[in-house]
């Protein structure tokens, strides 16, 4: 059986994962990927957490939904940012992005 | 409990949530606003009905009192509890408001037909509305705070409605200012009989503030207090029932929309003082002093307007100083101990006081804003139906017999006379005001009906006057109806044998006595009445009502006349001493401000850091200026590393974020062990 | 058991490694369905029955379209030619998710609870999630559903054309 430290650990390698595809990566896009990656390695952590530690009931699997809501809002909004932003700068590269410079 | 109690809450409800609809609407959609506040307004009437079958049916053999309490908020031991109170009198007033209001609501839709901002209107009309219902059914002390503010905003809204005219704006801020001064002496009032009672509650199962256990607390107390605290709270219906001397805003309150005025005068604002003293009536009865300050302040105040109303010009003038004298007779019913007698007469004023108004509006609207009684004339062929409301709400405002007026008038001179009878000497003030006070009501609405109705026309536009549209007919007719009939409620006891039934009285106050008729007062205030509609036609007949000619009385007494006219100087006597003294006040902190406070202070500061400056440039050119380019290059260095945080580049930022919470966390676990 | 977690903790890793690191954006997506799927095969071996359902039906049914919708309505699949897919500094970002990684794994370890295995697997059935939000969970429910609204709308908001010859756009 593996036990609640193997999920966790799992969990945190996906969550790295996504983190650097955001660090990483130069298209928007993709960096909207890695942020729902994230997402869904903390969605591991509830739901194991609700597995291996009692009493079940039922709070983690409730959070765990309520996460997944929150994500497909969060691409959404996303992905129409993406958009509007590749409209206006002709560029999804977020390194094009940079109108805050100090 | 019963379903209405329960509900009683929806009655000032449905109003706000159609106000607070038609907020949203756009300015074109003047039918979907008009009716959905008018639909609201339908369906309060329809509750208050209800609660008063309800009143009507369990109240049979006594007096039936339901209160519906609820905890708004508790902190620690105590709560703040807020709750609705069923009545005879809240569910007169809810009938009487609900009612009044709808009519205005439709006349308004006439009334208002050109004004761009027909919305706006409806939602503050609503809001007014509203507030007023919830005024009269609360049973908390906080929650009749509460909305008597929120009357006291949205007048201040309707009064100011057409806010480019400087002299609206003048009069919106005027009628807020002086309320908001009465109602200080409200606010401390309230807030000491809760300290007293202990309880914000009127009527609590004997727990309530208004209830024998309390009142018999301070009663017991002694001294003033009972008296402090109820002249403290008739400071606030001083306010808003315009008694002497915050009267003032009253007929400066004309310059909002005529169905506003109507609103005002006859069923809401100024009938919001009254209420609270019937309200308040157990707590006035506890020192004998309070009722005493109110039967004067409104003898005074009745006949006070009365006097200024016989020689104003202006149609709605008139009728504003005829509320004000009104007010104070209801005033005077309720301090000489006539409590049924007080309300009975607001309940019949609302109906004829908002005849006579939405009369004047239908006037005015034909008249294309013509307001000057001198430039009208005539009207009585052209506007036929609008004459015989007018006429109709006039002789009950007069008093003459079988009209609403009448009776309320009766009851109050009744009591009066009681009053006097029984403590003699100057209590018989009060009387002979309310005699001469009839007088000349009478003798004022005779000078406006003929100036107004009879002769020819005065002016261009009066000639061309139509009849107004039965938008605002069918209201006058209704409440034409009212003002006819109303006063049968109140027939006195054991009058002609057969009607001995005073339905009114029995309904308001069963287990209060009332007094036996008196056909002497009758027939004296009849005889009075009469004798001033003679004088009153007399006078103002054949060349009085000729174009460019005066009045009359003022060519007989010019210097009375001219006092009259201009209202006894009030409104100067306070520009020459509050406002003056208001003025002289903010000139002379100006005047510190500018001088002395600029003098000493800024000037002295200025030289002191000029000081410092000149021993600050000493140390700077020797000590700093050869540490400063160190200091130029120390900050460039760092300028460098700043920038490149701050790069523009939201990735770069996360990064940075990143290793951030990594440091924290590896600050965490060495600070942790 | 062991071995299902195995699988599937590679097939999650590998799929996520390729979904951030590869150049051409359709593969990506390819991988990113892949490691959703994943993900809603570790729901399923948790006894997470009716969530592992929802992962399958909002992430590889919805949002995988969605951001295939993405990449093709942005029109640049590969990038161009030359150029690194990854931006500049990208060894920091490596470093800085590195080190998250460590703090995360140091945290972890030998923390007694991490150890425990249930007696039984708990279960929650479909209908018990229903009752729970209807009930319980009633108030955020409605919360939720209110910000999915508001953001259907302001996405719509968002993505709608820009107005032609709209001043003071710098281009």
């Amino acid at each position: 059986m593996p036990t609640l430290a193997d999920y966790l650990t799992l969990a945190a390698i996906l969550f790295c994962i996504g983190l650097a595809g955001a660090l990483t990566r130069r298209n928007a896009i993709i960096v909207l990927v890695g942020i729902e990656m994230m997402l869904n390695a903390a969605n591991i952590n509830l739901v194991a957490f609700w597995h291996f530690l009692p009493p079940a009931t039922g709070t983690g699997q409730i959070f765990a939904l309520f996460a997944i809501a929150i994500a497909g809002a969060e691409a959404a909004v996303g992905l129409a940012l993406v958009i509007a932003v590749y409209r206006h700068f002709r560029s999804v590269s977020v390194e094009d992005i940079a109108g805050l410079k100090g | 409990m019963p379903w209405i109690v329960e509900n009683l809450w929806l009655i000032p409800f449905l109003p706000f949530l159609a106000a607070g609809i038609t907020a949203l609407f756009t300015r074109e959609k003047r039918i979907p606003a008009a009716f959905l506040v008018i639909g609201a307004m339908a369906f309060s009437f329809l509750l208050s009905l209800c609660a008063g079958a309800h009143v009507l049916r369990a109240g049979h053999g006594g007096m039936i009192r339901e209160a519906f309490n609820f905890t708004w908020f508790a902190y620690g031991d105590s709560a703040v509890r807020l709750g609705f109170v069923l009545d005879p009198l809240s569910a007169m007033m809810l009938f009487v408001v609900s009612f009044v209001s709808l009519l205005i609501f439709i006349f308004s839709v006439g009334y208002m037909d050109h004004d761009e901002n027909f919305t706006r209107f409806f939602c503050f009309l609503s809001l007014f509305a509203g507030s007023m219902l919830a005024l009269v059914i609360a049973n908390s002390l906080l929650l009749l705070f509460m909305a008597w503010e929120l009357v006291g905003l949205s007048s201040y809204l309707l009064i100011g409605f057409w806010f480019h005219k400087p002299s609206a704006a003048a009069a919106m801020k005027k009628a807020f200012i002086t309320t908001r001064i009465g109602d200080i002496g409200f606010f401390i009032g309230l807030l000491w009989f809760y300290t007293e009672t202990g309880t914000s509650l009127f009527y609590d199962g004997g727990q309530g503030s208004l209830e024998s256990a309390k009142l018999g607390l301070i009663a017991a107390m002694g001294g003033i207090t009972a008296l402090s605290i109820s002249l403290l709270i008739f400071c606030g219906a001083m306010g808003k029932s315009g008694q002497f001397p915050l009267h003032v805003w009253l007929p400066d309150a004309m310059e909002g929309p005529t169905p506003v005025s109507a609103l005002i005068h006859a069923a809401t604002m100024v009938a919001a003082g009254v209420f609270l003293v019937g309200r308040m009536y157990p707590l006035f009865e506890v020192d004998p002093a309070a009722l005493r300050t109110v039967a004067y302040v409104g003898a005074f105040t009745a006949l006070f307007a009365a006097t200024i109303a016989m020689a104003q010009w202006d149609i709605k003038r008139i009728l504003a100083y005829s509320t004000v004298s009104q007010l104070g007779y209801m005033m005077l019913g309720l301090g000489v101990g006539g409590y049924v007698a007080g309300l009975f007469h607001l309940f019949t004023h609302a109906f004829f006081k908002a005849l006579l108004f939405l009369g004047s509006g239908s006037i005015i609207h034909a008249c294309h804003h013509e307001q000057d009684i001198r430039k009208m004339g005539g009207l009585k062929d052209r506007m036929p139906v609008t004459f015989v409301t007018y006429c109709v709400g006039a002789l009950a405002l007069a008093g003459v017999l079988p009209f609403a007026g009448f009776f309320s008038k009766d009851e109050i001179l009744l009591d009066a006379q009681h009053f006097a009878a029984k403590l003699g000497g100057a209590a018989s003030v009060p009387f002979c005001f309310g005699l001469v006070g009839a007088f000349l009501t009478a003798f004022y609405m005779t000078r406006q009906v003929k100036y107004v109705f009879f002769g020819k026309a005065r002016s261009h536009a009066t000639e061309h006057a139509r009849e107004s549209s039965w938008w605002m007919l069918g209201p006058l007719a209704a409440l034409g109806f009212m003002s006819v009939f109303a006063g049968f409620l109140g027939f006195p006891n054991e009058v002609l044998g057969f009607i001995g039934l005073n339905k009114f009285h029995h309904f308001l106050a069963p287990d209060l006595h009332a007094h036996a008729p008196s056909g002497w007062i009758m027939l004296g205030s009849t005889a009075v009445v009469l004798i001033a509609i003679f004088c009153g036609w007399k006078i103002y007949q054949g060349a009085a009502l000729e174009a460019g000619a005066g009045d009359p009385m003022e060519a007989r007494w010019p210097e009375v006349f001219r006092w009259l006219n201009n209202k006894y100087y009030v409104d100067e006597f306070y520009a020459k001493t509050f406002v003056w003294f208001t003025h002289a006040l903010a000139r002379a902190i100006h005047f510190f401000d500018r001088y002395i406070l600029n003098l000493i202070f800024i000037w002295g500061s200025a030289g002191a850091v000029y000081v410092l400056s000149l021993i600050n440039q000493l140390i700077d050119e020797t000590a700093i200026n050869r540490g400063f380019d160190g200091g130029c290059s120390t900050l460039r260095r760092g300028a460098r590393w700043n920038r490149w945080v701050q790069n523009g580049l939201s990735q770069h930022y996360l990064r940075i974020t990143s290793a951030s919470i990594v440091l924290l966390f590896i600050l965490a676990l060495l600070l942790g062990r | 058991m062991k071995f299902v977690f195995y699988i599937l903790a590679t097939w999650t890793m590998t799929s996520g490694l390729l979904a951030v690191t590869m150049r051409n954006m359709m593969h990506c997506a390819a991988a990113l369905i892949a490691f959703f799927a994943g993900i809603a095969g570790i729901f399923f071996s948790l006894h997470a029955d009716f969530l592992g359902a929802v992962q399958v039906i909002v992430y590889v049914g919805a949002i995988a379209v969605l951001i295939l919708f993405a990449i093709m309505l942005t029109r640049n699949l590969t990038g161009q030619e030359g150029v690194s897919p990854f931006s500049g500094g990208a060894a920091w970002g490596w470093a800085a998710s590195l080190a998250v990684f460590c703090a995360m794994y140091y945290s972890l370890q030998d923390h007694p609870r991490c150890a425990v295995i249930p007696e039984a697997s708990p279960s929650l059935a479909v209908d018990e999630i229903g009752r729970l939000l209807m009930t319980r969970y009633a108030v955020p429910f409605e919360v939720i559903s209110l910000l999915l609204t508001a953001a259907l709308v302001g996405a719509v908001v968002l993505a709608l054309d820009e107005p032609k010859n709209k001043p003071g756009l710098p281009k």
